[in-house]
């Protein structure tokens, strides 16, 4: 501590750009490292590309991609592609949470609807959800209904575990407290059990997006005609480099901006628990 | 008059479920409690003062002996006693008004009226102005008001007072226990408090009662003759330095050495 202390003015005068310079980056450098970093890779890969390192074919070049985001983007594939992925994803992962939810919750309250449920949860769980996907295409054929179904898999266990874990956690403390006064059930239930179990299900919340998009590109790329997913499968299937590029950064980006979402979603909750602000 | 609370000859014991060994925590224990009177009971660590706190509270059911509030039964009535509990069991996701009207909305009270009775009890107990923070928000004192508010808002019988101080720094301690005799003298509840802390319980106290270690008895039924209102300067005076004392000696066998060293002490 001391030693560095008295080092660092004797190495921030030394310094060219300046303290204050200095601390403007400083303060900033997360920001400027990511982007750094991301212009770094785009220019290397653009650079072997036109040096001729790499072939345009197999690996296309960030110009290319960006001329044909554009291309795209005036077409009629790719937006209507998104929107066909979007709401099979946005049906799929509000099922999984109205029916998740629930189920965990009553996983979580009632010893023997756990005994009942957990061996399926488990089971399930351990299971990778993607080796069901053949199942379900036997059970629901190709089309919206199976991507549906998919997504809601993928996206239904966070919720049912992570609820009957919260549940379970309730503060002996506070039912205790709530039973001295007097409280019936459902009031212990609304006051104490689900909102001590919303950050497990915020951080179920914030698996499922992730799995659900998982799912719904699977079930595209698998078995389906239209969609995100399915561009990508015939991007790969005409060598179409460009346009397989294009698909997984819009699900990229797609992912990011679900991500986001749920961030700003438990940033509500930030009155009542300051200490989980990360 | 009528006791507020009445317990009589109370027996606790505990059967381990495994090794099968009973353990007796509490025997033979009868108190009565006048109406506005404040009573602590003092007691080593175990000795059952808590438990007894749950008995009065119709948490647990003694093993013998019966314990009535106001004649009735204390496990077929509710809401006749508002407990004041050692950690302030705020809901973190309410705010503090909210919090204050739980022990309402407990029994069955509507939001809205529950809200509007706490309001004036937050404002004896000095949180004018806090109604809307969030407990975390609070220091550990303020906490500990919004708890004493929330038991205050139902209106009880009696207060009943688990050890609220004891996870606050010594200074803050001290000035709750003055804040609470203020409360206290304005609200007029009859209140029993319990305490490891020998000298919180002679400076809040009408009575206080002394109880053994396992298996917890009352040894001793004290009538604290220090004049009311009570400052905290009352603890300089001779006269409590004195009944502090007297505790320790019920509590420890005769003191040896000087009593002004063991006056504040703690017990076990």
């Amino acid at each position: 501590m001391s030693a560095s202390a008295t080092q660092a003015p004797t190495a921030v005068g030394s310094d060219p750009l300046g303290t204050r310079t200095l601390r403007w980056l400083r303060k900033r450098e997360r920001i400027l490292l990511g982007v750094l970093g991301v212009i770094a890779v785009l220019g290397f890969w653009e650079f072997a590309v036109v040096s001729g390192w790499i072939r345009t074919s197999t690996m296309s070049s960030p110009t290319i991609i960006v001329d044909r985001i554009v291309f795209e983007l005036d077409g009629d594939r790719l937006i209507p592609s998104l929107w066909v992925t979007l709401r099979a994803y946005l049906i799929g992962l509000a099922l999984a949470t109205v029916v998740g939810i629930p189920l965990g919750f009553l996983g979580g309250w009632s010893k023997r609807a756990s005994y009942v449920l957990e061996p399926w949860l488990a089971g399930l769980n351990a299971t990778p959800t993607v080796a069901l996907v053949p199942l379900i295409l036997i059970w629901l054929g190709i089309g919206q209904t199976s991507k549906v179904f998919i997504v809601f898999l993928f996206a239904i266990f966070p919720y049912a575990f992570n609820t009957m874990i919260g549940v379970r956690q309730s503060e002996a403390e506070f039912l205790g407290m709530a039973r001295s006064f007097g409280a019936s059930q459902p009031k212990v239930i609304t006051s104490i059990v689900l909102p001590g179990a919303v950050p497990y299900m915020m951080t179920a919340a914030r698996l499922a997006v992730g799995r659900a998009l998982i799912g719904v590109v699977v079930a595209e790329l698998v078995a389906s005609n239209t969609g995100l997913g399915f561009l990508i499968s015939i991007a790969s299937g005409t060598f179409d480099t460009p346009l397989l590029m294009v698909s997984v950064l819009f699900v990229g980006v797609f992912g990011l901006i679900m991500t986001e979402v749920m961030k700003a979603i438990e940033r509500q909750f930030d009155k009542w628990r300051p200490e989980l602000t990360s | 008059m009528q006791p507020v609370l009445k317990a009589d000859s109370i027996g606790m014991e505990y059967v381990h479920p495994r090794t099968g060994r009973s353990v007796l925590a509490i025997e033979d224990f009868s108190v009565e409690i006048e109406p506005q009177q404040f009573v602590t009971i003092v007691g080593p660590s175990g000795c059952g003062k808590s438990t007894f706190l749950k008995i009065a509270n119709g948490l647990l059911k003694p093993t013998s002996g019966t314990i009535s509030i106001h004649g009735e039964d204390v496990q077929s009535t509710r809401g006749s006693r508002g407990t004041v509990f050692q950690d302030a069991s705020l809901l973190p996701w309410y705010t503090v008004l909210r919090n204050a009207a739980y022990g309402l909305e407990c029994q069955g009270v509507g939001r809205k009226e529950a809200e509007e009775r706490a309001l004036p009890v937050l404002e004896l107990v000095g949180l004018s102005g806090f109604e809307h923070a969030h407990p975390h928000e609070l220091s550990g004192g303020m906490r500990q008001r919004v708890n004493v508010a929330r038991a205050l808002a139902i209106d009880p019988e009696i207060l009943l007072m688990d050890e609220p101080f004891a996870s606050l720094d010594a200074q803050t301690r001290e000035f709750m226990q003055s804040e609470l005799l203020g409360i206290w003298s304005k609200s007029s509840k009859t209140v029993l408090f319990v305490t490891h802390q020998i000298d919180e319980a002679v400076y809040l106290s009408d009575r206080v009662l002394v109880m053994s270690a396992r298996p917890g008895r009352l040894i001793a039924d004290i009538t604290i003759d220090i004049p009311r209102p009570r400052s905290l300067r009352v603890k300089r005076e001779a006269r409590f330095v004195e009944l502090v004392g007297q505790v320790w000696d019920l509590l420890h066998g005769p003191a040896t050495g000087d009593l002004e060293s063991t006056g504040a002490g703690h017990v076990g």
